[in-house]
């Protein structure tokens, strides 16, 4: 019983993600970057998020969450990154995780979801929600192409680039410190 | 119902009884909710002549209708109560994260009433109420009964407001404290919830605040977000937080309390020590309320001396200034200090005046060594600063008296020590009234004893309001000193009667967000029209509440007094001293334009009537009008 469970699990599994192939080929280019050094723990974010998808403020509800260690003073913005290589989307059974052609967001079917919660335990991010209204799972959408979180991070602690130029604004700000040194002893 | 959620969750630590009820639409609409709300339930169900650890005082805390909403800083919460230290209105404000909590756990106000037999904790999880046992908890400091906390309760995202030791044993300037460095320090609410053996609320809420017109109310919000990060408070506050004003009473206003008032600011070849440039130094990263775009909170961590590597968040301009009463010019000790403040969970200010005050008088020969239990109270001497607080936490020897407040612990003492405890109303002096009028009056006529956060002009607002010319700095002159007092006063009880935070709105800055914007968020979220003068009127009826409160604890024109030191010896602000005849006077024209009794401060039932207050009025016209507080603290 559980072997052709796994049988069928695993040929959807494969289905799904030869889909993504296709589609990532088709590059929606822009990522959802976390950067928890700039976070400060306002949880603007996790309050607009909730406001965008429920017409209501309540963060218990947002696609996204700002896990806060008061005794070391870390703010780590908790966000699903779309992965090239979804662990949740390989962990669900029934084919229920897709990747959205348009935006290349990582989406939920909830037609398809039967509520295991496989995906919650797999995501090594822990960014898989449980909505406290439905009970059911839910994830980031990256709001349609317009994540709201980084629209309203003022901090830089959640950033929506192009996939080509994030990696230049890192460089660019993790020089300007030696470049001030240099600027200094001149 | 939009925008409030109307709900008021009553706990009757007596009969363990907890119940919800619904709060009347008139109320809120009438005090706004939070501040405004809490002074309403205050007035109607405490008794003037009861004693503040009383089991029939209430503890209320207050969460207005914008609070946990897009608002900007929308994260303060108001606690009010019969106050240990002014034994009259007292209440406190705190900010983090635990006020949006409770609102999106569905409730605008908790109050809390008797005396449970054993220590408690209240536990809300949405609809579920309990009170838990806490006598595991009992003793032990404010961040290891939080961690506790949420390990029993198996959830790490349970916000808790608590008390530490400093609470249990009735310190009068405790606080509560939330989000371990948040403080409702004002005013003793600490010692009212120790005195209760009620030693935390935790939350958790997930039934999140619904919104009348959500379109209009996040375009609104939108719009304040813009203007705070344009506001050129973002450059100071904004990036030093509250050191920056360290620096500009410091080296701007020429008026900085240092030790004990004796020194009119720290001396200039000395501030470097603890100025911005010393300050940047020991940051390591910023931190934010709930939803607040200002961010004036940081971790920060010493960088040398006897405690290097400690590290900490709630780096105030309170802090700095404790410091500098005592004569310590060191950031490093003020990362300590703020630390074991924050875990005893006691007013960081509190035992600072109170150390700095018997530092006076051990230099002063009032007290001898053998007095202050052997220890040598030297100014700036660092290593009996926190052995006197710990002897004060535990009521220990000398702490036992100063556990009281300088007001009741200069009784005490005697020996001409009252001559240098500086206090209004039992509070502490954080400002020097000697800045100018609007400052001295603000503290003078403030409802909860000394204090520039109800009523001192901070900044332009008032000639924006007017529409005329106005600047706040220039404040040595006693033109529209009280029509901009009563402006701030009334304008600062809207703004903690919404939830909202003081720093990004008119109370410190003009280019901020304020009454009109405040009635626009308003409407949007609940759904009820109000203009920006109807919110002031508000904000007039709820002072008007806070004071007859105060008059109903035989508080008089007297009690808004300053101590005599203010009046006599000048320093180098361009007020230099006040004048005794002209604060008399300009507290006549205050009186007169607040429509009170100018003989005896008390509100008049004209005047309640004319804010519909008749029920208030009703008493006040069969009340006398003496003054029996003086006797009764005696």
């Amino acid at each position: 019983m559980i072997s052709s469970e796994k049988q069928a699990s695993s040929s959807t599994h494969k289905r799904s993600l030869q889909e993504n192939v296709k589609v990532s080929s088709n590059k929606p280019n822009r990522i959802l970057i976390s950067n928890p050094r700039a976070c400060i723990g306002c949880r603007t974010c996790e309050l607009f998020c909730s406001f965008q998808h429920y017409n209501e403020m309540n963060p218990a509800r947002a696609l996204l969450q700002v896990v806060k260690d008061e005794i070391t003073g870390v703010d780590y913005p908790v966000i699903c990154r779309h992965c090239d290589k979804p662990k949740c989307m390989e962990a669900c059974y029934f084919g229920a995780i897709k990747r959205d052609t348009q935006t290349g967001a990582v989406l939920i079917d909830s037609k398809l979801c039967v509520g295991c919660k496989n995906c919650l335990s797999s995501c090594p991010f822990g960014a898989i929600r449980i909505d406290p209204k439905t009970g059911g799972v839910t994830k980031c959408d990256l709001c349609g192409g317009e994540p709201r979180c980084a629209k309203m991070c003022k901090q830089g602690a959640i950033i929506y680039l192009e996939k080509n130029v994030a990696p230049s604004i890192f460089a660019h700000n993790a020089a300007a410190k030696p470049a001030k040194v240099l600027g200094d002893a001149k | 119902m939009y925008g409030w959620t109307g709900k008021l969750l009553r706990v009757d630590l007596s009969k363990k009884k907890i119940s919800v009820h619904d709060i009347r639409k008139k109320w809120l609409v009438d005090f706004l909710g939070s501040a405004g709300l809490n002074a309403k339930i205050l007035y109607d169900e405490v008794n003037g002549e009861i004693d503040p650890y009383d089991p029939e005082n209430r503890l209320i805390f207050g969460f207005g209708p914008l609070c946990g909403t897009l608002a900007p800083s929308s994260s303060r919460y108001t606690i009010t109560t019969k106050g240990p230290l002014s034994f009259a209105f007292s209440d406190s404000n705190s900010g983090g994260h635990f006020g949006p909590e409770v609102r999106f756990a569905g409730y605008d106000t908790i109050v809390f009433q008797g005396k449970a037999d054993k220590p408690v904790y209240l536990w809300i999880n949405d609809d579920t109420v309990e009170l838990i046992d806490a006598g595991h908890l009992w003793g032990k400091d404010v961040w290891e009964s939080e961690e506790i906390i949420r390990k029993d309760l198996g959830d790490p995202d349970v916000k808790v407001a608590l008390i530490g030791p400093s609470g249990e044993n009735l310190i009068r300037y405790s606080a509560v404290i939330n989000d371990h460095a948040r403080a409702a320090g004002w005013g003793g609410v600490g010692a009212v919830m120790g005195a209760k053996k009620l030693k935390a609320v935790a939350v958790r809420g997930t039934k999140g605040i619904k919104i009348a017109d959500p379109d209009a109310f996040e375009v609104k919000c939108c719009e304040c977000f813009d203007l705070v990060a344009k506001s050129p408070r973002m450059a100071t506050v904004g990036y030093y937080g509250k050191p920056w004003l360290n620096w500009l009473r410091n080296e701007v206003q020429k008026s900085n309390p240092v030790k004990n008032y004796q020194l009119p600011r720290v001396p200039s070849e000395e501030f470097s020590k603890v100025g911005l440039e010393a300050f940047k130094e020991i940051i390591v990263k910023w931190k934010g309320c709930f939803n607040c775009p200002m961010h004036c909170s940081h971790i920060v961590k010493a960088k040398a001396g006897p405690f290097c590597g400690e590290m900490g968040e709630g780096f105030e301009y309170n802090q700095m200034i404790d410091g500098q009463m005592m004569g310590i010019y060191d950031l490093n000790w003020v990362v300590k200090w703020t630390n074991v403040t924050n875990r005893l969970g006691i007013d960081c200010d509190g035992p600072a005046y109170a150390i700095a005050w018997i530092m006076e008088l051990y230099e002063r020969g009032i007290l001898s060594k053998a007095d202050c239990d052997g220890l040598d109270m030297r100014w700036a001497n660092q290593d009996v600063t926190f052995e006197m607080l710990r002897k004060i936490v535990n009521r220990d020897g000398i702490g036992d008296v100063l556990a009281e407040g300088i007001a009741i612990a200069a009784k005490k003492i005697g020996k001409g020590s009252e001559k240098y405890a500086y206090h209004i109303k039992g509070g502490r002096l954080e400002i020097d009234p000697r800045t100018g009028w609007g400052t001295a009056l603000s503290h003078a006529t403030s409802t909860r004893g000394a204090d520039h956060l109800k009523g001192t002009p901070l900044s332009n607002a008032y000639g924006k309001w007017k529409n005329i010319p106005y600047d706040f700095t220039d404040d040595s002159k006693t033109a529209f000193k009280a029509e901009a007092v009563i402006f701030f006063e009334n304008l600062n009880t809207v703004v903690d009667s919404l939830g909202l935070c003081k720093n990004d709105t008119w109370t410190q800055s003009a280019e901020c967000p304020g009454l009109y914007e405040f009635a626009q968020m308003l409407s949007a979220a609940t759904g009820v029209s109000f203009s920006a003068q109807q919110l002031l009127t508000a904000g007039e009826r709820i002072y008007n509440v806070e004071r007859a409160f105060n008059s109903k604890c035989h508080l008089t024109r007297e009690d808004d007094s300053i101590p005599d030191k203010f009046f006599t010896d000048p320093i180098e602000t361009k007020l230099r001293v006040l004048n005794r005849k002209e604060f008399e006077s300009l507290k006549d024209t205050y009186y007169q334009l607040r429509g009170w009794d100018v003989a005896t401060g008390h509100p008049t039932p004209k005047k309640l009537r004319e804010l519909g207050l008749s029920d208030i009025a009703k008493g006040f016209e069969t009340r006398k009008t003496k003054n029996t507080r003086g006797k009764k603290n005696a």
